[in-house]
């Protein structure tokens, strides 16, 4: 009730509708009616109702009328004065339309419509009625309210009213009577009553076998069991029903052992698959042993027999010997070549059995024999020979030519390091031969040296001569000043020669010697005496 | 029960009406007043004297917290209305509205905006520059416009108030050279050279070629705009 009052007076609340028109001062210059709980600005005391100045302060922060600054904090309730005027204002009962005609002072107004005024809307206090109604009328609505509570006459129970009419047709204390026997009793007891009425028509206990009598239950011992074939044979069907029962549960059972095991086989099913595709070309089934039904003559079968005996031994050389080296692998290869002079024919027919490497059979003629991996170019016996890395068969399991590939590794090693050793022998003694070539040379040049310094020697020596001869008799001797002068010009040219231009000056020059030709080297007296020197150096 | 807007605007609408003074009118459009048509007559001392503008109200849901939306449906030649669409360059309609502002009282400042225009501030710039060029050259046009566009009818209802319905009943067609604001004589005399009138009138409004202008601008430079 106080939750629908508030409710009407929220409506009307801010819609007052004045006696008299009302004093300019008092009204708000926004939404220019007589101010609702006016509020001033502390700042340019402007009066405002308060929905409205917060309204506007939303949109911008300044008073509408003289756009100063303003916020929400700067706002006070306005002063009583204003506040008793507007409260005090005579308005008229929102509820006018309906008849009330009723005016108080505007702070009244409330207290009116909660309490006094009899045209205010209400709702009707029963649950699920929705009607609204001026509250003059609900006393006269409510005694006859659809929505009122009545209690039963027959079982004291509460109903509303609306529900009475059905509730009368499964109140369990109203009378009802028997439509077999015509005896009344109580609606509680109709069960009771159902399973003891003789008068009730009743099918036989044993129609779920086939009997199609029906009867009232009085009839059914007397005049029906006692001629009724199913009776007789009671214990018959008794046993054989629980037979079935036991047989149908061990079915299921059954059953769902099967579906257990389809889940299973089916996981399994695809982890096969998934090792076969990792497997790759080595995946061989069962029967990859056997040749397909290509090759169905005794012979021809003799010579398969005999082929894949050979197989393995022949498939990849090394592969079951871990200590291979290259001699072994040429005996093999030997092997090899036999065995593929014997057996040309079976070689031609031999087919692998999975069809994952059908093509690369045929381009290579002979899949038994050769690498998969080779090129048909080359010949593969060769490659093999000077490499001893085992081939790549697929007809020989995986283990096996991983342990091939790794004795054909150790193989590789073991060359490399042999080839090595010889790589440095060579080297050693080549190095040792230019080593001597060098010394040789040295020798050579220095003899040069010692020889060009002796003829220099000599030269000069007699230069030095010859021109104290001259000084000594004075420049009044028969030596003409020219002869003079070249002579001098001759010694500063020899000091220059001395260094540039030694060859022109000497009468034998020493064959320069060849570049890393020590050996070549013309043996001369010059060349002797350098030696020589040396060695006693 | 009516909301506080509803009330509002209806207790504007009635002050408008009673008020018979200041001349201004208030019409709804399709029976809303949330969409209105408002008009007042020119300043009285300016060259819109004499004239009778419409404008067109819209009131937003929000009002009157956020401005009315207001633009001229009378074509007007100031510097802060735009000549082709009628939008108002006024701070009131934009970031100055105060929720105490009325239709009124904002119908009475669109008055007085053509009081003073503010040609620093313009929402038409030809116009603009055609008033700081020559003031009295934009008066005569600004006058001749109000004759042409803002003629108050007398005996006829207002349900179109756009210029084409009021110029068909004046006696002499539109004066095109007086409505750009332009001298006869300047635009003949390009006329006599060869260019169509409508072109002439065209360029010489886009390069302002009006008052003081007119000395500055060569008569090459008019000939290679309108050869353009």
């Amino acid at each position: 009730m106080n939750d629908v009052e508030t409710g009407v007076l929220s409506a009307y609340d801010d819609v007052y509708s004045y006696v008299e028109s009302v004093n300019s001062n008092l009204i708000c210059c926004i939404c220019r009616t007589p101010f609702v709980e006016p509020t001033s600005a502390k700042t340019c005391s402007h009066t405002f109702c308060l929905r409205c100045i917060y309204q506007a302060l939303e949109i911008t922060s300044q008073c509408p009328v003289d756009r100063s600054p303003l916020t929400a904090d700067d706002l006070q309730p306005a002063g009583s004065i204003v506040r008793n005027l507007v409260d005090e204002l005579m308005v008229e009962c929102p509820c006018k339309p309906s008849g009330c005609t009723h005016t108080c002072q505007r702070q009244h107004l409330a207290s009116h419509l909660k309490s006094d005024c009899l045209f205010v809307q209400v709702s009707c206090c029963e649950d699920n009625c929705e009607q609204l109604l001026l509250k003059k009328d609900i006393r006269k609505h409510s005694d006859g309210c659809v929505h009122r509570t009545v209690t039963c006459e027959a079982c004291d129970d509460s109903v509303k009213f609306i529900d009475l009419e059905s509730h009368q047709g499964e109140c369990p204390a109203k009378e009802i009577t028997c439509v077999h026997c015509s005896s009344t009793f109580p609606r509680s007891s109709l069960q009771s009553h159902n399973s003891t009425c003789t008068l009730m028509p009743i099918p036989c206990p044993h129609s779920t076998f086939g009997c199609a009598w029906v009867g009232t239950r009085g009839t059914l011992t007397e005049a029906h069991l006692a001629t009724c074939v199913y009776e007789s044979l009671k214990g018959f069907i008794t046993l054989h029903s629980a037979k079935i029962d036991a047989l149908e549960s061990e079915n299921l059972a059954l059953r769902h052992r099967v579906e257990e095991l389809e889940k299973t086989s089916g996981s399994m099913k695809r982890d096969i698959s998934i090792a076969k595709a990792s497997l790759g070309p080595w995946f061989r089934s069962a029967g990859s042993g056997l040749p397909p039904a290509a090759a169905p003559a005794v012979p021809a079968t003799r010579q398969e027999r005999r082929r894949s005996r050979v197989v393995p031994l022949n498939g990849v050389m090394s592969n079951f010997a871990d200590d291979v080296h290259p001699l072994r692998n040429s005996d093999e290869v030997q092997g090899h070549l036999d065995s593929n002079l014997v057996n040309p024919a079976p070689a031609a027919q031999f087919q692998p059995p999975n069809p994952m490497y059908m093509d690369q059979s045929s381009s290579l003629g002979d899949p038994a024999q050769q690498p998969a991996f080779f090129p048909a170019s080359t010949h593969p016996y060769a490659d093999r020979y000077n490499t001893s890395v085992a081939p790549i068969n697929f007809n020989v399991s995986l283990e096996g030519s991983l342990s091939s590939l790794h004795s054909s590794m150790i193989a590789l090693e073991g060359t490399m390091n042999s080839m090595e050793r010889r790589q440095d022998i060579m080297l050693t003694t080549e190095t040792l031969r230019m080593r001597e070539e060098v010394g040789s040379l040295r020798a050579i040049v220095h003899g040069l040296r010692m020889q060009v310094h002796h003829v220099m020697m000599d030269r000069n020596a007699q230069i030095i001569s010859t021109s104290s001869v001259s000084t000594g008799a004075g420049n009044s001797s028969g030596v003409p000043r020219q002869q003079q002068e070249a002579v001098v010009q001759g010694v500063e040219r020899s000091s220059v020669m001395h260094y540039h231009d030694i060859q022109p000056q000497r009468p034998h020059p020493p064959p320069l010697p060849g570049r890393g030709g020590g050996p070549s080297f013309p043996p001369s007296s010059i060349f002797r005496r350098s030696v020589f020197l040396e060695n006693k150096l | 029960m009516a909301d506080a807007r509803t009330r509002r605007v209806k207790k504007e609408i009635q002050d408008i009406q009673n008020d018979r003074q200041a001349g201004l009118t208030i019409e709804l459009v399709n029976d809303s007043i949330f969409h209105l048509i408002g008009s007042f007559p020119g300043p009285p001392g300016t060259c819109y004297e004499g004239g009778k503008f419409d404008v067109d109200i819209v009131v937003p849901e929000t009002y009157p917290f956020v401005a009315l939306k207001m633009k001229f449906l009378s074509k007007v030649y100031h510097p802060n209305i735009s000549s082709a669409s009628g939008a108002i360059c006024l701070d009131i309609l934009k970031d100055n509205w105060s929720p105490i502002l009325t239709l009124k009282s904002t119908l009475i400042s669109l008055q007085s905006l053509l009081c003073t225009p503010e040609p620093n501030d313009p929402q038409d710039a030809e116009v603009a520059k055609h008033y700081l060029t020559s003031k009295s050259s934009f008066e005569e046009t600004a006058r001749y416009w109000t004759e042409t566009y803002a003629r108050p009818q007398t005996n006829e209802g207002r349900g179109a108030p756009s210029g084409t319905s009021k110029t068909s009943h004046l006696p002499t067609v539109r004066d095109e050279v007086a409505m750009a604001g332009l001298e006869r004589a300047h635009v003949e005399q390009f006329e006599a050279l060869g260019f169509e009138r409508g072109r002439v009138i065209e360029v010489l409004k886009r390069i302002n070629y009006r008052g003081a202008n007119v000395p500055k601008i060569s008569e090459d430079t008019v000939v290679e705009e309108l050869l353009k």
